[in-house]
């Protein structure tokens, strides 16, 4: 009961994700002015989401400190670097591929994680 | 006359009488005359009888050359051999004095040797001393004495030349009378006569127009036809009728029409022929050849569309003889025959369209701000003066055709507001014309405008501010996209402090033949800085047709909530699926009735019975029913319960309570209820003894009767979450009213300091309803009037259902928060601020509202109690079972699981955003 539970509840979770499409790059050049501008409404933006990433950071220590099964804080253990990673990227207003792909990979360790705590 | 040479001296002849030489002189011009006229006769009577045996056989029949040049060189040879040689003989032949002697002996032998013997005594050589010279002279005299008695001109020999000068006579009268009567067969037949290799044609009387009776003639391969046959003009004579044949068939007769033409209608033909042709006196022969006739090998049309389209001019294909093209276009039709062409014609005729739109009068939303309106009606008028002109439709006429070997081309034609069609015939070098004519039918057709198009999302949608829609556009024009991308326009329905948010995104960018456009759109709100309101999202999608402007989809409702409004929809949804469960759980129960009755008024054999067994049967559907209905129940639960993990504002026991019933729901869905089915179906199994099927039945009650407690647990979970939820909901919509509330004050006292968006005139002192308010405001005020009233009524449900709540539960906080709200006579009191603010007390209405805002949160803070740092964190209601504490962490894995998905839709969003930044720059 207890096992199913959990792997229902983080299974619930993680049917929403849906998994990052390649980015299609067919961009082509704009003015400098207009580059300029349109990068500053989007660092704004992405600086938005490096805190809140920063916030998930602190979630996922947070929660790291209260385990003590060795393989669950591994995997917290990465999904912390990954997450310090990824904000440091969204700091940097980098919102390409890669950051997204490390956000995947952030899902799925912590996915994994639940799976090793309910083992 | 004597010019025999002779060495005798001239001295010693003794010539003969001079009376005898006149004598013979005349007798020998006599012959000569005579023999020279004959000679001549007969040469002119050769000539004119071979003329005249040409021009009287050519009257039934044209000679060959051949024989026209054997029958003139037997003319001409009594001229050119006879005469001579009739001369020679008579002339030349009777020179001499002894050679008419004897001429003249055959008639008169005795003169004639005596003429001879002088003749011969005259050049006789002797001595004198041998000879007498007088003897001689004597005798010579004596003949000559003799002679002149005679008629010399009797000894002359039989003589023609009256005959043949008669026969000349008869002859020339003849070629006369023939010119007279018929002085063109005269004159062709001298031609003929005289040149008997030249081509000059045989004279009939009846003559045919051989230059319009082709030789030879083509004719379509066994199809009947109608050979026509014209007589000339000049024809001397056009008989009534004439006949013609095929090879060796049937005569076939056909009469004179009026036009001087003759018209056989001949059967179909397969092999080479001739046609015999008779009238009157001509007759003719044509060579028949059987054909195919041209038929059409391909049929395609050369399309320029319009300019604007930028696109290559394309070919179609026009076997069907359809074409279906834009207006505006340039259209050039090509064929290609099976055979070489010789002339063709291509009539254009349109006609007018049945229906008449103006352009684009269906086109939605052209304009987005006033100039581009003017800019649109500018282009309106354009756009009725080109159509007036367009829908001019043109005469009828014939297409100029470009004809090479077997193709055939014709001119551009311009496609306008009109159809036409544009039948085409043909003809080969050999001059037979296609079966049918080929129909080339245009249907000019508008350029459409284009399709946009939102797919996989409802129409209606409740998300947060921090979550991400994702769903597919997708655009469809039948020439080329210039761009696709979204659109949105929000609305906000309360006073708050946020905007109303408007804005849009390229994704794609087209090409003049792109004619499917889609790309997946990730669309988180807070990307775009939009607060909770109500927007209305929608693809748009532009064509390259001019003046056309930009093409929305339908639209959808997202509603981005507050995390109150959110919890208020999760406790609203809630509340259905308990209703749903207790609806699930009355069925079991009344299941279970049935089938312990059945249990108890049966014996075992009768339950094997037909009527028992279809109760059976029956019991097993509705289990079936259920179960089914579990499951559906436990998929809502699951969508409730993420929904709520999102929300945030629960707290880990109601979560844990939710997450008990969900997973309840789901073993009673996918377990319990189908092992009950289960055993209801073996019980019916027609092999089991009597005993084993009322084991079966009893073991399905016994199952039923844990799955009805185990529903009933189900339930008090749930309703015990439910309260919880709608405790914490009071929290919720306290602090919603107080949100409400706080808003109004913000845009009272916005508008008073003169911050509002296009107010001129102050608000301050303003009567409502009068010249003094500015419109803006009196707009304003109507609304927060509206605002406030739904915040009252609110109010006033939460009061009631805290008394009804706490009557319930009996839990101390909630009756202290509903007597401080009756203390307060709060929902009097949000009346008056109500009228107040319809009154434009302006600043009195603020500072009230931004009381009773600050009171409002003051309840909800009470009712949430002391927090324990949310968030990922927890640990509130720690110090639990271990199955709590897992619980917990899988809640917080949950929400982290969550958080980081919304991020890195947040993310994903962004990245479009910038993408489509550097897209709309783009050069078009």
């Amino acid at each position: 009961m207890k096992q199913t539970l959990l792997t229902a509840l983080a299974s619930a979770g993680l049917l929403m994700a849906g998994f990052a499409d390649p980015v299609k790059e067919e961009a082509k050049k704009p003015t400098e002015a207009e580059k300029a501008k349109a990068l500053v409404k989007h660092q704004e933006g992405s600086e938005k989401v490096s805190i809140d990433q920063d916030k998930q950071a602190a979630n996922a220590q947070e929660l790291l400190a209260e385990q003590t099964n060795p393989q669950v804080i591994a995997l917290l253990n990465e999904v912390e670097i990954l997450m310090a990673q990824a904000t440091d990227r969204l700091e940097d207003a980098d919102t390409d591929g890669d950051t997204i792909a490390m956000q995947t990979e952030i899902i799925e360790k912590i996915y994994e994680a639940a799976k090793a705590k309910g083992n | 006359m004597s010019d025999n040479p002779s060495s005798t001296s001239k001295k010693d002849q003794i010539p003969i009488p001079e009376d005898l030489r006149k004598q013979l002189a005349e007798f020998q011009r006599a012959l000569w005359r005579i023999k020279i006229t004959e000679a001549v006769l007969a040469g002119i009577f050769g000539l004119i009888i071979s003329f005249l045996l040409v021009f009287l056989l050519e009257r039934f029949f044209p000679i060959p050359p051949i024989f026209r040049l054997a029958i003139l060189l037997a003319g001409t040879s009594l001229a050119a051999i006879f005469a001579p040689y009739w001369v020679r003989h008579w002339v030349y032949g009777h020179r001499r004095e002894e050679q008419l002697a004897r001429l003249i002996s055959q008639k008169f032998p005795k003169l004639g040797d005596r003429l001879l013997g002088i003749v011969e005594l005259q050049d006789q050589h002797e001595t004198r001393e041998a000879l007498s010279p007088e003897l001689r002279e004597a005798a010579m005299i004596h003949v000559a004495n003799q002679a002149a008695k005679r008629d010399m001109t009797e000894a002359l020999p039989y003589s023609r030349h009256k005959k043949l000068a008669i026969g000349v006579g008869a002859a020339v009268t003849a070629v006369i009378l023939g010119f007279a009567m018929a002085p063109k067969a005269g004159n062709n037949a001298l031609k003929r006569w005289i040149m008997p290799l030249s081509d000059t044609e045989h004279y009939t009387f009846t003559q045919f127009d051989t230059s319009q009776m082709p030789d030879p003639l083509v004719v379509p391969l066994g199809e009947a036809f109608t050979f026509s046959a014209p007589l000339k003009s000049n024809s001397d004579e056009k008989p009534e009728t004439a006949r013609a044949r095929y090879n060796e068939q049937d005569w076939v007769e056909a009469t004179l029409s009026e036009d001087n033409t003759y018209r056989f209608d001949f059967t179909g033909q397969e092999v080479r022929g001739k046609i015999s042709l008779e009238a009157g006196d001509a007759s003719l022969s044509i060579n028949v050849s059987p054909n195919i006739r041209p038929e059409v090998n391909s049929f395609e049309a050369l399309v320029t569309l319009p300019d604007y389209l930028q696109l290559e001019p394309r070919n179609v294909d026009l076997r069907t003889g359809s074409l279906n093209a834009l207006e505006g276009s340039k259209v050039i039709l090509k064929g290609s025959f099976t055979r070489e062409i010789e002339s063709a014609t291509a009539h254009f005729s349109a006609e007018a369209l049945e229906e008449f739109e103006p352009v684009d009068a269906a086109a939605p939303l052209e304009a987005e701000t006033p100039d581009q309106l003017a800019e649109a009606e500018e282009k309106a008028k354009a756009d009725e003066k080109a159509l007036a002109n367009a829908t001019e439709i043109p005469a009828p006429r014939d297409l100029k055709l470009n004809i090479e070997g077997q193709s055939v081309s014709t001119e551009a034609i311009e496609l306008g507001e009109f159809h036409a069609s544009i039948p085409f015939t043909w003809k080969d070098v050999m001059g037979l014309e296609g079966a049918d004519s080929f129909k080339v039918g245009i249907e000019t057709s508008k350029d459409m405008a284009p399709s946009a198009y939102i797919q996989g999302i409802e129409r209606n949608i409740i998300i947060l501010p921090e979550e991400t829609l994702e769903f597919q556009i997708l655009s469809e024009d039948d020439f080329g996209l210039q761009e696709i991308g979204i659109a949105w326009e929000g609305e906000v329905t309360k006073a708050t402090e946020g905007k109303p948010a408007n804005g849009s995104l390229i994704l794609q960018k087209g090409s003049p033949s792109s004619t499917r456009l889609s790309d997946e759109v990730i669309f988180s709100p807070q990307t775009y800085g939009i607060t909770p309101q109500k927007i209305q999202l929608m693809a748009y999608t532009m064509d390259y047709k001019i003046g056309r402007g930009i093409i929305f989809s339908e639209p959808i409702n997202v509603y981005i909530l507050t995390r109150e409004e959110h919890a208020q929809i999760l406790k609203s949804r809630f509340d259905r699926i308990i209703s749903e469960l207790e609806d699930a759980a009355r069925k079991e129960l009344a299941n279970l009735d049935l089938n312990e009755r059945l249990d108890k008024t049966q014996s075992a054999e009768e339950l094997q019975n037909d009527e028992n067994q279809q109760k059976l049967a029956k019991a097993q559907e509705e289990e079936a029913k259920n179960a089914e209905k579990m499951k559906e129940i436990a998929k809502k639960m699951e969508e409730v319960f993420k929904d709520a993990a999102r929300n945030g504002e629960l707290d880990d026991k109601t979560m844990k309570d939710m997450a008990d019933a969900m997973q309840n729901m789901k073993e009673l869905g996918e377990e319990d209820l189908p092992e009950v089915e289960s055993k209801l179906g073996e019980a019916q199994d027609q092999k089991s003894t009597p005993e084993k099927t009322e084991s079966d039945l009893k073991e399905a009650i016994e199952k039923q009767k844990e799955a009805v407690k185990k529903m009933q647990e189900t339930i008090e979970k749930t309703n015990q979450a439910n309260e919880n939820f709608e405790a914490s909901t009071f929290v919720n919509r306290l602090k919603k009213a107080s949100t409400d509330e706080s808003g109004i004050s913000t845009s009272l006292q916005s508008a008073f300091r003169g911050e509002t968006e296009n107010a001129v005139l102050p608000i301050l002192g303003a009567a409502p309803n009068s010249d003094d308010i500015d419109p803006v405001h009196s707009r304003l005020l109507t609304e927060l009037s509206k605002t406030q009233r739904n915040t009252t009524s609110d109010v006033r449900w939460i009061q009631e259902d805290l008394e009804r709540f706490h009557a319930r539960t009996q839990k101390p906080i909630h009756k202290e928060i509903y007597e401080a709200m009756s203390k307060s006579l709060i929902d009097e009191n949000l009346e008056r601020l109500r009228e107040m603010i319809t009154k434009n007390r302006t600043f009195t209405s603020a500072r009230l509202s931004n009381e009773w805002a600050a009171t409002l949160k003051s309840w909800a803070d009470k009712l949430e109690g002391p927090k324990d740092d949310g968030g990922g964190g927890g640990g509130g209601g720690g110090g639990g079972s271990p199955e709590d504490e897992d619980f917990e962490f899988m809640l917080k894995v949950m929400r982290m699981v969550q958080a980081e998905q919304d991020i890195r839709a947040r993310t994903r969003s962004l990245e479009q955003m910038l993408r489509s930044l550097k897209l709309s720059k783009q050069e078009p």
